[in-house]
């Protein structure tokens, strides 16, 4: 297992939830980008495997698999919407009744971990938004730079594809890193919310004009209060998608508002920074969490 | 001789010069800290004291060293009217690594000294471990309209106590650090010594201040031919406060992407609510960000930097 320890279960309002758990100390939770189905590819909780073992030497780390995402469950009712996915994640922090969370979101997981720093303030200490084309401001060119997948759907092959376009260096992407994602997608319940994505339509009904009234009112929470916790921006440079021009304006947003607002860039780092150089991430998070004690 | 808490200084003779150095910490990497410069007697007294806020706490894991250079704070003044030109720069830093016996060091410039920096690890890239580059609009490319006025109209006179103050203030986000430490004492009381007049009329005979802007334009130039064609030699870190008033962060993101082009490891930080001197300003955030890069360096070439 990539991650280092077992995955476990809980149940987050009639949810069945999969997450991984490890270390003590103060809470970590790391959540992953994507959008709910893509019959080509998918994201996976896995993307953290160089960052969470190493920083649950000194804290109490959790990954989760986002309602509909990984093993997770499909949101109940086909409630596709980013809005359901946030309260998703805010019912998993009160099952588990955390507080003091250092929330980490890296693309579309940016979203929700800002939208948990209004939504559930007492629960969240800090956040980190990793290249995220879904909080930044401005057009994403995800739907360019992920066009024309030359391989079949739900194969190895486009997984593999998929990382390589958001990899700085391809070397980067390994097997099980891609067997990952190809698992996920043979599940019956992963192929049920393609269906209903992509089949039925509900992306372009459902799960946009909700995902677009989100990220109004998170952006204009960020613009009134800034995040309202210590925040960091962690951006790796060679991002083709969410460009490290996007993450200033997100950050000179923030930092306007926020006294305790830092912007890292780091170099030869495309979508996954913290997993295409894993000991610079994890030194500055460190450095960045330490500063909050 | 102690200086402030926890840092020793010491006078030592550097081919025939003296200089004064402030270090913390004899354990670990070397870290050397390299400040600003001002031979044209135009802005803030800058001296070796600018990183009291800096060496103690790094000092707990490394050797932390900063030093006078030529004619700031206790140093003497160069003896040649060429040793205004910048070279000498590179040279004096030569010269105090040897003698405090440090064969390889982590650099940490501001402004002027980033580019001394910089400008040591073209030249010998095996003593220089990283190069930190903090606020340096000596560095950053300026694009066509350079002119900044942020201390067009100073407050006069400007070495007393006021008119430091007014600079500092001016160069930050908030002037709330400008009484910290002895760094706003020691330069108005140097300021007011006869040496320092007696310095201020030789620079001007020895036409420092144009011998000085020379070079540093000439090596400018020389630097960015070098960063495109063949890059800086070592792991690099830009760290900026994102209120700079004279050299904005958007120099800083420009100056990553001329640098990050060719070097691998190549790091932008922005601290926010800090100035021209984020290392005074937020000195808390500016430490922390300065340990994690140098313990990220030394983790990924294996290697200590190390002391005799």
């Amino acid at each position: 297992m990539t991650m280092g320890v077992a995955p476990k279960w809980i149940d987050v309002d009639g949810v069945r939830t999969r997450y991984f758990e490890s270390g003590t100390g103060e809470p970590i939770l790391f959540l992953t980008g994507g959008h709910y189905g893509g019959s080509m590819f998918t994201s996976t909780v896995e993307t953290w495997d160089r960052n969470f073992p190493v920083l649950a030497r000194r804290y109490r780390v959790f990954a989760l698999d986002k309602l509909g995402f990984g093993h997770t469950d499909n949101p109940k009712e086909r409630d596709y919407t980013m809005r359901a996915l946030i309260d998703h994640v805010a019912g998993f922090l009160k099952a588990l009744d955390l507080e003091g969370v250092h929330v980490v979101g890296q693309s579309a997981g940016a979203l929700p971990a800002a939208a948990l720093a209004y939504r559930c303030p007492g629960r969240i200490r800090s956040c980190t938004f990793i290249n995220s084309s879904t909080l930044a401001p401005g057009v994403s060119l995800n739907e360019a730079v992920l066009a024309g997948c030359p391989h079949p759907p739900y194969s190895r092959e486009a997984q593999r594809w998929l990382f390589v376009q958001c990899a700085h260096d391809p070397a980067i992407v390994s097997d099980d890193f891609v067997e990952a994602g190809y698992e996920v997608m043979q599940l019956r319940k992963y192929r049920e919310c393609v269906q209903a994505m992509d089949g039925d339509g509900l992306k372009d009904t459902l799960y946009r004009p909700d995902l677009a009234r989100v990220k109004r009112e998170t952006m204009s929470w960020i613009t009134d209060a800034g995040v309202g916790r210590p925040t960091l921006v962690y951006w790796g440079c060679n991002d083709r998608a969410a460009t490290v021009e996007r993450g200033a304006a997100l950050y000179q947003m923030i930092a306007s508002r926020e006294n305790d607002a830092q912007f890292h860039v780091v170099n030869r780092a495309c979508h996954h920074p913290y997993r295409e150089h894993p000991e610079q991430f994890n030194e500055v998070m460190a450095n960045f969490l330490g500063a909050l004690r | 001789m102690t200086a402030a808490a926890g840092l020793t200084e010491r006078l030592v003779t550097v081919a025939g010069l003296r200089t004064r150095t402030l270090e913390a910490g004899s354990h670990g990497p070397a870290i050397v800290f390299l400040h600003a410069l001002d031979f044209a007697r135009g802005g803030l007294c800058h001296s070796a004291l600018a990183w009291e806020l800096n060496l103690p706490a790094l000092g707990e894991e490394f050797r932390a060293i900063a030093f006078d250079a030529p004619g700031h704070g206790r140093a003497d003044l160069p003896k040649e009217p060429e040793s205004y030109a910048f070279e000498a720069q590179v040279r004096r830093l030569r010269g105090v690594l040897e003698t405090l016996g440090v064969q390889r060091a982590h650099l940490v410039g501001h402004d002027q000294g980033a580019m001394t920096a910089v400008r040591l690890a073209f030249e010998a890239p095996e003593l220089v471990a990283s190069c930190t580059v903090v606020d340096s609009p000596s560095v950053a490319p300026a694009g066509d309209a350079d002119a900044n006025l942020t201390l067009a109209a100073p407050l006069r006179p400007l070495y007393s106590r006021r008119g430091q103050r007014w600079i500092l203030s001016r160069l930050s986000y908030t002037p709330h650090h400008a009484g910290t430490g002895r760094f706003l004492d020691e330069a108005v009381e140097t300021a007011a010594s006869a040496a320092f007049t007696e310095a201020t009329r030789q620079m001007t005979a020895a036409d420092a201040a144009s011998r000085f802007r020379r070079s540093l334009a000439r090596l400018r130039t020389d630097t960015f031919v070098r960063w495109r064609d063949r890059g800086l030699p070592v792991p690099t870190l830009l760290v900026w406060g994102n209120q700079d008033p004279i050299s904005p962060p958007a120099f800083a993101q420009s100056t990553f992407a001329l640098i990050a082009a060719r070097q691998p490891v190549t790091q932008l930080r922005l601290i926010n609510r800090a100035g021209y001197l984020p290392f005074r300003e937020q000195p808390d955030i500016f430490n922390a960000v300065v340990r994690g890069f140098v313990r990220t360096v030394e983790h990924l070439t294996g290697t200590r930097a190390t002391t005799t």
